[in-house]
């Protein structure tokens, strides 16, 4: 036997695992695993074989499962570009929105999965199944296509001061991005916030460098342990407890001296 | 209550303002994706610094590269958790694992039983409890009745009878009644063997005491009931109670005998005369029920002026009697009872006996 082969087979129970985990323990899971098999052994193991040692064999293998359960997942379901606010949201929003509306799960099943791939995020994945249903009735209707915009979807006025179509466009995504996203914010009982108030944070210019963004997401859009979070940026438990309470406090700082602190007060 | 609202609500508004920041912000993926080694190198932290930074920046900004990161890392956390237990079973299984193990368990093992032999000998170096079998040797009592003739001085009650004792006492009184009475020299005969079988056994429960000694005290011992049935035979019942209201400090001053041989004595005479056994002792506090405070209130009154050499041996009695109900006491009473025992009994005038046993004892407490 190939000794690749032999590395491949010794991970199965991982690649069957991890296809477990992507699309449930489904008959889909076990097709998946045979697909990544199918994509190690590609070319006489080529993509075992290009492996340099610069991590365990384990994790390389893990990478390489990941990438080619994604590939067939597109192959089976295709491809779609969720909305602006989902791409924005990110995270275990994109995830969600791929499970409900290209892969159809129920929403409990979409939430288990989210769950399984994403641990510490299954309390914010309910909630965020249901927004993602609610903005999106159509979602799960047109398999295949792209849903950024459904029939909800306000065409611009001709009125309207657009240079070009494309601009017009942008403009109105942005402006359903900051409707849906004060929606999702905020309490929804209360007044619905201005887009224009946030169109204004977003021009404040808040500078975060990647781990600061990285840490934001982690910590508060995917409800990771602030300690985990950490752990995965290189810093310990006190590191990070420190640098995201200053990251918050410059973040209000800038926001003030941008001229919203009051606005912000009010909201948040 | 209102602390934890406070905080929720604080970490609420934090998370609308993270959320609101990153959703402001419109970042494009910086570079090319990650290759499959890399998400690896980074996730096992292998990569050097100035690639894990590029690679952490490009995640900031390529959710589909976060997504894999994200998961790869709870796959590698996972890996990682299982490696750690697959080592300490391989450490396990190591044979050499095994023998340190397997020494220090023998070593502990050892330890164990030195320690319990040396605790046993401290405890009976200190005590000199009589074993199981002089406890099933105790004399009988009348159940019913109040604990009788206990030798008491100065208001000490007699020390209550335990239920195996009752019970022997009834068996005996029923196997004696319906019969025929036996003749006086038989009874006489019977008592005192009784008696010199106890004192037998007691002896056998105290190895530290000087051979001398004890000798001299089962030789009193094997007299004192010989003459006291003597002089009981001589009088009437009902004059017995002034007798034995006589011979009190005599009967206490039976040393180191069970608790119930002096409760036995009279009963014996009663026996040997062929009288109703005499009733209890009319003495102030005589059918108190024998506790921990009580006797060690009697101690310090005792000590209060010079004691006399019976009211230790009283005391003695009463606190092996205390040591006989395990479920009164807690370990700490024990062991202070233990020593105050270990006191008493020892060869030191009584004023220092007293004081050693005051010192064990403690100042009285204010509150009961």
């Amino acid at each position: 036997m190939n000794p690749w082969q032999e590395k491949a087979l010794a991970h199965w129970e991982m690649i069957n695992r991890m296809a477990g985990r992507r699309f449930g323990q489904t008959p889909l899971a076990e097709e998946a695993a045979l697909y990544v098999m199918d994509g190690l052994a590609q070319d006489d193991w080529s993509r075992l074989r290009s492996f340099g040692g610069r991590s365990t064999l384990a994790t390389y293998v893990g990478s390489l499962t990941l990438r080619l359960l994604e590939d067939f997942a597109r192959l089976r379901f295709g491809r779609i570009e969720p909305p602006l606010w989902i791409r924005r949201l990110g995270g275990l929003w994109t995830m969600l929105f791929r499970l409900l509306c290209l892969e159809r799960y129920s929403p409990d099943e979409a939430v288990a999965i989210v769950g399984a791939r994403l641990p510490g995020s299954a309390q914010n994945a309910e909630a965020a199944a249901y927004r993602i249903l609610g903005e999106l009735p159509s979602c799960g209707e047109h398999r295949g296509e792209q849903t950024e915009f459904d029939e909800t979807t306000e065409l611009p006025d001709a009125e309207e001061d657009c240079s070009a179509q494309e601009q017009c466009l942008e403009q109105e995504e942005r402006r359903q991005l900051f409707t849906v996203l004060g929606r999702i914010l905020f309490d929804e009982q209360a007044q619905e916030p201005d887009p224009r108030l946030l169109e204004r944070v977003a021009e404040a210019g808040l500078n975060l460098d990647a781990k600061e963004r990285l840490l934001l997401k982690l910590c508060y859009r995917d409800g990771m342990a602030v300690a985990e979070a950490g752990r995965m940026l290189g810093w310990n438990r006190h590191q990070v407890h420190g640098r995201l309470r200053r990251l918050l406090e410059r973040l209000r700082q800038d926001l003030a001296k941008a001229g919203l602190a009051e606005e912000l007060r009010l909201l948040l | 209550m209102a602390e934890i609202t406070d905080l929720e609500q604080k970490r609420t508004e934090e998370r609308r303002l993270a959320l609101l920041v990153l959703a402001s912000e419109q970042p494009k993926p910086s570079g090319a994706c990650l290759t499959p080694e890399e998400l690896a190198a980074l996730v096992e932290g292998k990569l050097p610094p100035t690639q894990a930074e590029a690679g952490l920046a490009h995640l900031a900004d390529c959710e589909h590269c976060y997504a894999q990161w994200r998961e790869l890392d709870h796959e590698w956390q996972e890996q990682a958790g299982k490696n750690s237990r697959g080592a300490l079973l391989r450490l396990i299984r190591r044979p050499r694992f095994l023998t340190a193990v397997g020494s220090l368990l023998a070593a502990a093992a050892s330890i164990a039983v030195f320690l319990n032999i040396t605790t046993e000998l401290d405890r009976h170096s200190l005590t000199r409890l009589p074993d199981a079998s002089v406890q099933e040797l105790a004399p009988p009592a009348p159940p019913p009745e109040p604990a009788p003739a206990i030798p008491i001085e100065k208001g000490i009650p007699a020390p209550p009878l335990s239920p195996a004792q009752q019970q022997t006492f009834t068996a005996e009184e029923q196997a004696t009644t319906p019969s025929a009475q036996p003749s006086e020299s038989s009874k006489k005969k019977a008592a005192d063997r009784r008696v010199e079988e106890r004192t037998r056994a007691d002896l056998t429960a105290k190895p530290v005491q000087p051979p001398a000694k004890e000798a001299k005290r089962a030789a009193e011992v094997r007299q004192l009931p010989v003459e006291k049935t003597r002089q009981m035979t001589q009088q009437t019942p009902a004059s017995a109670d002034r007798i034995e209201e006589k011979k009190e400090p005599e009967v206490a001053s039976l040393p180191e005998t069970t608790n119930a041989a002096p409760a036995a004595a009279p009963q014996a005479a009663s026996r040997a005369t062929g009288a109703a056994p005499p009733p209890p002792a009319p003495l102030a506090g005589a059918t108190e029920p024998l506790t921990v405070t009580g006797w060690q209130d009697r101690l310090r009154a005792g000590c209060q002026h010079r004691p006399a050499p019976e009211f230790f041996d009283t005391l003695t009695i009463q606190g092996k009697q205390l040591l006989r109900q395990p479920a009164n006491l807690q370990t700490g009473e024990r062991q202070r009872i233990e020593r105050i025992l270990a006191v008493l009994g020892s060869q030191q005038p009584p004023e220092q006996r007293c004081r050693a046993a005051l010192e064990i004892l403690g100042p009285e407490p204010l509150l009961r």
